[in-house]
């Protein structure tokens, strides 16, 4: 068996075992189950083996080892994450630091805290999230003392998304006093550039220009009106708000165009700079779970494109989600943007193809809209079992919408942040750059308010069987009609 | 060499850029004489427009920031097009937090020509940060007092409360400014968060306090809006600025007492946003 098979197979195994764990499968279970799995490989290559099946119990036996791996794995995290949440039971004094930019709201400000110590004992690493008054605003690397009732998470989903964001604790208005900052100087620059750049966006554009602006550039949502949160959700847009692959791809091969002309197209030095910049942004968002995967979904497509194709998307797929599970083994289950997230590019990697095969989506058209519809079409399916059970937010107007928007997101990214890094050198200029992005934000707003108006729901009760037999088909039609069946197979 | 799609892209982006432009332009001419009641939860927050004659701006005049950041959203819509970032002058009635509280966002995010209130300091953090953000971006700072006057062509600001003993003797509400506005035919009076103690002295103070339109005293509160206040103002319109509370604003006797003088009321929690166009 091939290295790159053997690799597939194992990271394969590891997420699957993760996804045990996160799903309740305790690793005694995992154990017994790969025993058995492995005696019947054993049994199979000891009486029924033939030359041509032997590749597949190999690969059988790889996937169970790492999927005992990846479930454990996931056990020893969670024991660990549960061992810091029960020490902070019943504590009610607390110093600890800020530990990224608090969310500022109305009403209140949310920060995550990392606890030094408590009136109890010393608590290496854990984390609170805190709800506080407005005012007096932290900042990151404050050092906080704080008094009050702390909130274990609840069970449920939110407290399956606090345990993804490995918070241990949360406390709503305790007394808190700032004794000082001991901010990473790196970090801290990092932050302040990012607010910098926040407040550029806030002062030349309106409120609705400015958040959507925002969440487009950085994945910043917290000023979003409900109102305004529900309309994205509703047409099918606010995917374009969040940190996606889709958007870090467009900063990817905006500062790839921007480093080839200033390094003379020196292919080392303008990789370099390109992944350095990338870096440097996602070191801005505080290296978050979503920031992360993104960044690397938008690798796999750079790379992609860099290199005419990409020699094998099945393996660099299955290397960031792998990643990412190692990071944090709580992501595949409880990250629904990780779910939203591998669920459409693997769509638009296999089963866009399949689409543009059909001489409807092959004939030329005006901006090319039958190639972006097919793309749409394909990373809509791929998630739409995900969307419905979680939101119940599907509509079809969705396609129109995503194409009529995706199709000057990129314009709409570079004129933002030319407008924003503008602002540093020469503010006239800025202010000039500002206005063809209000444009284009008043258009996509535009967009998202018809399509919304137009929308045209589809919802219906999605189970777990459903859901897998739904996927099993779209595999099956996509293995049937790849254009690289073979490929796609092996 | 260009591609087809591309030149086909640019021609579409220039052609919608030029129509947006012009939609700007002329949309942002096309302001009147005008009092917004701006929605913004439980707070109070009221936008004046004055028209500055052909193909300028209005001028822009902002009393009362409401408690967060939803004035900003509020302010969007009530300006569309108009919205230049600017706002000439901010009022504050009342140095409470939902009367101030959105404008630490707005002084953020717009460049302010005044700020004005009454000079009464809050020891609150809140309005710490407030006068942080006025001082570091040298936002000019005015009191105003009773007796004062502003006016802009043919509108005309008077401040009919409170003066120094108001001040001095009072709590915190009822020294909220008040201004009578005149504009062309049409008053509107302003009230801040008073209650019955200042309404009575500026009854006491023989004030012309007749008006078209009222911005009712805090919120609708049972404490204000007495009735031979009411009487005497006679307002065609009465607006309450007013949201989600657990202070049972407004009261149900405020509302009587309006409807009983004949006027008809609007509320920001029912109503949304209320805009009064005035010399109609």
């Amino acid at each position: 068996m091939q290295w790159h098979n053997i690799f597939f197979f194992a990271v394969s195994g590891f997420i699957l075992g993760a996804v045990s764990g996160g799903l309740g499968l305790s690793s005694a279970a995992a154990l017994i189950f790969v025993m058995v799995a492995l005696g019947a490989v054993f049994f199979l290559r000891m009486y029924l083996c033939t030359s041509g099946t032997v590749v597949y119990h190999t690969a059988i036996s790889i996937i169970v080892l790492f999927f005992l791996a990846g479930n454990v794995y996931y056990s020893v995290d969670d024991y660990i994450y549960y061992a810091k949440r029960t020490a902070l039971e019943g504590a009610t004094y607390f110093e600890g630091i800020v530990i990224d930019e608090p969310q500022r709201r109305n009403g209140n400000q949310t920060a995550k805290i990392r606890i030094a110590s408590s009136q109890n004992n010393q608590i290496d690493n854990a984390r609170a999230l805190l709800y506080v008054s407005p005012y007096p605003e932290l900042s990151y690397g404050d050092v906080v003392q704080i008094t009050g009732d702390i909130a274990l998470p609840p069970s449920g989903s939110y407290g399956d998304y606090l345990a993804k964001e490995r918070i241990h604790a949360t406390m709503y208005y305790p007394a808190i006093r700032v004794m000082g900052n001991s901010a990473n100087p790196f970090f801290s620059t990092l932050y302040k550039i990012r607010l910098h750049m926040n407040d550029v966006i806030s002062r030349r554009f309106t409120q609705r220009q400015a958040t959507l602006l925002s969440g487009i550039l950085f994945g910043d949502r917290g000023e979003f009106s409900k109102e305004f949160l529900d309309k994205l959700s509703i047409s099918g847009t606010l995917h374009v708000t969040a940190l996606s692959g889709f958007n870090i791809a467009i900063i990817v091969f905006f500062a790839f165009a921007v480093f080839s002309v200033l390094f003379f197209g020196k292919r080392l030095a303008v990789f370099g700079a390109t992944f350095l910049m990338v870096t440097f942004f996602v070191a801005m968002t505080g290296f978050t779970v979503s920031a992360l995967r993104a960044a690397m979904m938008a690798c796999i497509a750079g790379l992609a494109d860099q290199m005419g194709r990409l020699y094998n998307p099945r393996n660099a797929i299955a290397f960031a989600a792998a990643a990412i599970t190692f990071a944090n083994p709580k992501a595949p289950v409880f990250d629904l943007g990780f779910q939203l997230s591998f669920a459409a590019t693997l769509s638009i990697i296999y089963f866009a193809p399949v689409l543009r095969r059909r001489p409807f989506f092959k004939a030329a058209s005006f901006l090319s809209w039958r190639d972006a519809l097919a793309i749409t079409i394909a990373a809509q399916l791929g998630v739409v079992p995900i969307t419905i059970t979680s939101f119940q937010n599907f509509s079809f107007s969705a396609l129109p919408a995503n194409i009529a928007i995706l199709a000057i997101m990129p314009l709409l990214m570079v004129l933002g942040f030319t407008t924003v890094a503008a602002s540093f050198v020469f503010t006239p200029l800025s202010i000039l750059l500002s206005k063809p992005t209000a444009f284009l934000l008043d258009y996509s707003a535009g967009v998202v308010e018809v399509f919304y108006r137009l929308r045209v729901p589809f919802n219906p009760d999605v189970g777990v069987v459903a859901a897998i037999a739904y996927y099993a088909l779209l595999i099956y039609f996509c293995a049937r009609h790849s254009p690289h069946e073979k490929f796609f197979m092996k | 060499m260009i591609s087809k799609k591309t030149i086909q892209f640019a021609v579409v982006m220039l052609v919608g850029f030029n129509l947006w432009v012009w939609y700007v332009l002329l949309g942002a001419q096309n302001t009147e004489n005008a009092v917004y009641f701006l929605n913004v939860g439980q707070g109070d927050s009221q936008l004046i427009t004055l028209s500055s004659g052909r193909g300028a701006l209005p001028i822009k005049i902002l009393i009362d920031g409401g408690r967060d950041k939803k004035v900003l959203d509020a302010l969007d819509s009530a300006l569309g097009v108009a919205n230049s970032k600017y706002i000439d002058i901010v009022m504050v009635s009342n140095p409470d937090l939902d009367h101030f509280g959105g404008f630490i966002d707005i002084a953020r995010r717009y460049d302010i020509g005044l700020f004005i209130s009454t000079g009464y300091q809050s020891q609150t953090e809140a309005f710490r940060a407030l006068q942080e953000e006025i001082s570091m971006r040298n936002i000019p700072i005015l009191t105003l007092r009773e007796g004062d006057r502003m006016r802009y062509r043919n509108t005309n600001f008077f401040v009919l409360s409170p003066n120094r003993t108001i001040m001095e003797h009072e709590g915190l509400n009822e020294a909220s400014m008040v201004v009578m506005m005149e504009s062309g035919k049409s008053r509107a009076l302003f009230t801040g968060d008073t209650g019955f103690v200042a309404e009575n002295i500026l009854l006491a103070k023989k004030y012309d306090l007749k008006a078209d339109i009222l911005k009712v005293g805090h919120h609708g509160s049972k404490y204000s809006s007495g009735e031979n206040f009411i009487a005497t103002v006679q307002p065609i319109v009465s607006v309450v600025g007013v949201g989600q509370n657990r202070y049972g604003h407004p009261a149900p006797s405020v509302l009587e007492t309006l409807q009983r003088a004949g006027s008809r009321v609007y509320r920001t929690d029912r109503d949304g946003t209320v805009k009064i166009i005035l010399d109609k």
